[in-house]
């Protein structure tokens, strides 16, 4: 079930009223029978690995807490066996294949494994990673295992969370649901306000430019530099606007029922380091990431030349945990590589701007600011290209940037999409350096309501209606 | 018994909700005045095949029919009125629709149906894109069933005034603030000027021959919905004893015969009243980039030529 239809917007307002219907007691149930029927909406099947990886997980914990020395840690390694292999199953089992077949025909050798022929299931990584952070966590004493096996499933099947995050750590979310919510009218409008402005990202902004962006980036073959600079442009923002959108419904849908969910983006694009953009991108795997996989490898506690290969892993694993697909795995060197330089020339840039007075420094700012969001967008064209070479290709038509560019069907869809991206980033300009500008929570009623008001008619009006589904689905 | 905040919030909600609804109504009937109020450009010429056009001959098809068939050339040869139907991106869903509503109208003598190579083939925008016809829904009800194939709530969303306009503003405003300089249309038939360099002929080439080997590599799947939408189409000419020509206008560079454009010619077949021409594979186009104004739509004089030629096939 997506959050931009119809059927979701039914579900959320049966499930929501329930909530508060029905008593504390019971209220897990009514949330975990909503997670389920909201997951078996995509492939109904899959569901039972989700079961697999709730009772291994559940069981664990108890006896994670219950252990001692080294059989505590043998049960830590089995729970994550188990849940890193059903990643490896179902996610990499067919990129391993496929590199195994390439390597026999370089081989002159003739692979017989056969491959795996079905969907990969939805969210599998985002609740994957948040059930491992579930064992993680009690192995290091931060968590007292869950015995309510239904809260348990609940924490890793919570449905505004469970198909695109935010990938939640259990200490701030198994206690909520223990908790009881009483209906809070602020919880109630600050969630929907947070979800209107997720609406006003995906359906305005993201499956506005995913049309100019899935009409260029299947087709490299036929489009020059100047097309490839703006289809990359506007992937970078879709990519950010379908995103951030999905965790902003997610986390004002979980307000509404009184769950405060971690915040995931903040306005990533206005960073002026690489390192800057990464603690305000996807900040639940950036964080994930650094508790469970860089601190635990030294971190930056290192020699320097085994910091930045800490960097190189964390970012290799990064992409790889977002598809089984060498694209990815470029994108997540890349982003490796631009963590390190980050990191040698930032003694350099420091000194630098030591010098400078407070207006020329505002402009290296903008400068540096504009460079971190290119060298974003390049990493992205490995990210969306559907294959390896068609990345290469869209790179090497660059050398014909300055030719007309392609668009689209004219003024009405290029139109739509430079508006779509004036509005936006107009708005977060104010909400990233103009904060006491504030139009949805104006201390004034009359601007508050004409404000959400207005955003409501700015997505029925620019909005595209019937776009397709979330792009982290698939991850 | 409930709570303050509860009821608090409720009142807030219930006058929240009025507004919205006000505020629909009043930008909808906004956009609508708006939007009808156009003269020319697309939305104007879909309002126009919608509500008025009533000729002899209608045409068809998408943006190759809309650049492709002369309405000026095509009347003065064959003695009738003519309106040119075609649209910008559109497809077999769209034509349909439109055939439909104009049938009710008035019974043409002549139908033209210009299909594209990949007419049959799947294409998820063939049903998006009939997102256009629905600010005639109210008007023309048999509308109905076309948009409700947009998605499954469709009709429901039709309860808000503003929602048929949704994407219309920005073109409506260009339209009227553009309206002396944008061209006028014949009949529906809109010429492109401008003609293909040799340079561009020979890139074309390239980028044919690399997208024809990655698609001889690909399952193109036929989509049965757009086969039946087909159907429907001739089989409304045939009950209507409707003389139909369903024409694969010319194309610059030759296109394969794949399975899509083989079956567009079997079904053609099986109507009595329906007859098939092929100028994809038509030497006297095939590789004249002059007679074209990019890669898929002939230029003014390649329109012309064609016409007359598609005129004395007619007569």
């Amino acid at each position: 079930m997506l959050f931009n239809s119809i059927s979701f917007a039914f579900f959320y307002v049966i499930v929501t009223l329930l909530y508060y219907i029905f008593p504390h007691k019971n209220r897990w149930f009514l949330l975990l029978a909503a997670s389920c029927y909201f997951y078996m909406a995509f492939v109904p099947i899959y569901i039972l690995i989700l079961a697999f990886t709730i009772v291994i997980d559940y069981i664990a914990g108890i006896y994670i807490e219950k252990a001692q020395g080294k059989q505590r840690k043998l049960l830590l390694i089995i729970s994550l066996i188990a849940n890193i292999g059903v990643l490896a199953v179902f996610k990499y089992y067919n990129f391993i294949n496929d590199n195994i077949t390439f390597l026999a025909e370089g081989l002159n050798l003739h692979n017989n494994i056969p491959y795996l022929k079905m969907l990969l299931p939805i969210g599998l990584s985002f609740h994957t990673f948040q059930a491992m952070s579930y064992t993680i966590e009690v192995y290091r004493g931060n968590q007292k295992a869950e015995r309510h096996f239904g809260i348990y499933s609940l924490y890793v099947m919570f449905y505004p969370q469970l198909v695109a995050g935010p990938i939640e750590r259990p200490q701030n979310i198994l206690a909520q649901m223990h908790a009881k919510h009483e209906f809070s009218y602020v919880n109630m409008v600050e969630g929907f306000k947070q979800m209107a402005w997720g609406f006003f990202k995906k359906l305005v902004v993201a499956d506005r430019l995913s049309i100019y962006v899935d009409t260029v980036f299947p087709n490299p073959e036929l489009h020059n530099g100047s097309t490839v600079v703006i289809s990359a442009v506007f992937f970078a923002i879709q990519i950010y606007c379908d995103f951030s959108g999905y965790s902003d419904i997610a986390i004002g849908a979980a307000r509404t029922m009184g769950f405060n969910l971690m915040t995931n983006f903040r306005i990533p694009y206005f960073s002026t380091t690489i390192s800057e953009f990464w603690s305000k991108w996807h900040i639940s795997l950036s964080t994930w990431f650094r508790d469970y996989l860089y601190i635990p490898l030294g971190g930056s506690r290192v020699s320097i030349q085994r910091t930045y290969l800490n960097l190189f892993i964390v970012f290799m694993i990064s992409g790889l945990w977002h598809g089984a697909s060498w694209n990815f795995i470029i994108w997540g060197f890349l982003h490796g590589v631009y963590q390190v330089v980050g990191l040698v020339l930032k003694p350099l840039f420091s000194r630098f701007e030591s010098h400078l007075n407070s207006l020329i420094l505002n402009f290296w700012f903008f400068i540096k600011g504009l460079g971190v969001f290119c060298l974003v967008t390049f990493a992205w064209i490995f990210f969306r290209a559907n294959t390896i070479h068609d990345a290469f290709l869209m790179i090497k038509n660059l050398r014909s940037f300055g030719e007309r560019p392609f668009l689209g069907n004219g003024i009405n869809q290029f139109g739509h999409c430079l508006i779509a991206i004036a509005m936006l980033f107009t708005i977060e300009y104010f909400m990233a350096f103009k904060p006491q500008v504030k139009l949805f929570s104006n201390p004034n009623s009359f601007v508050r309501w004409a404000s959400i008001v207005g955003l409501l008619f700015i997505i029925l009006i620019f909005g595209v209606f019937n776009g397709g589904q979330f792009i982290y689905f698939q991850f | 018994m409930l709570n303050r905040n509860v009821i608090s919030f409720f009142k807030k909600l219930i006058l929240f909700a009025v507004i919205i609804f006000a505020v629909d109504w009043v930008l909808g009937l906004a956009l609508e005045k708006l939007y009808f109020s156009l003269k020319k450009g697309q939305f104007a010429q879909n309002t126009y095949a919608l509500d008025e056009a009533s000729p002899d001959i209608l045409v068809f098809g998408s943006s190759r029919a809309q650049h492709h068939y002369s309405s000026k050339i095509l009347s003065e040869n064959l003695g009738y009125s003519i309106y040119n139907a075609g649209r910008d991106g559109q497809f077999l869903p769209y034509y349909c629709a439109v055939q439909a509503v104009i049938l009710e109208r008035k019974t043409p003598k002549i139908i033209i149906l210009d299909v594209n190579i990949w007419e049959l083939g799947p294409n998820e925008q063939k049903y998006m894109k009939l997102a256009q016809l629905l600010p005639y829904v109210a008007e023309h009800p048999v509308l109905r069933n076309y948009t409700a194939k947009i998605s499954k709530f469709e009709n429901l969303k039709l309860i808000s005034k503003t929602y048929p306009y949704n994407s219309t503003l920005l073109i409506s405003v260009y339209d009227h603030l553009l309206t002396n300089t944008e061209p006028e249309d014949d009949r529906g038939y809109f010429p492109l000027v401008g003609e293909v360099s040799e340079k561009m002929f020979n890139k074309y080439q390239t980028e044919k021959k690399t997208y024809d080997e990655k698609r001889a590599t690909q399952d193109i799947e036929i989509d049965q919905q757009a086969v039946a939408y087909y159907h429907q189409f001739l089989k409304k000419t045939k009950d209507l004893n409707i003389k139909t020509y369903v024409v694969i206008s010319p194309t610059v560079l030759k296109e394969p015969n794949t399975e899509e454009k083989s079956l567009l010619e079997s079904i053609a077949k099986k109507y009595s009243n329906v007859k098939f021409l092929d100028f994809a594979t038509d030497s006297t186009y095939n590789n004249h980039y002059q007679l074209f104004a990019d890669e898929f739509h002939l230029n003014d004089k390649g329109a012309e030529k064609f016409s007359k030629e598609l005129a004395e096939l007619i007569k």
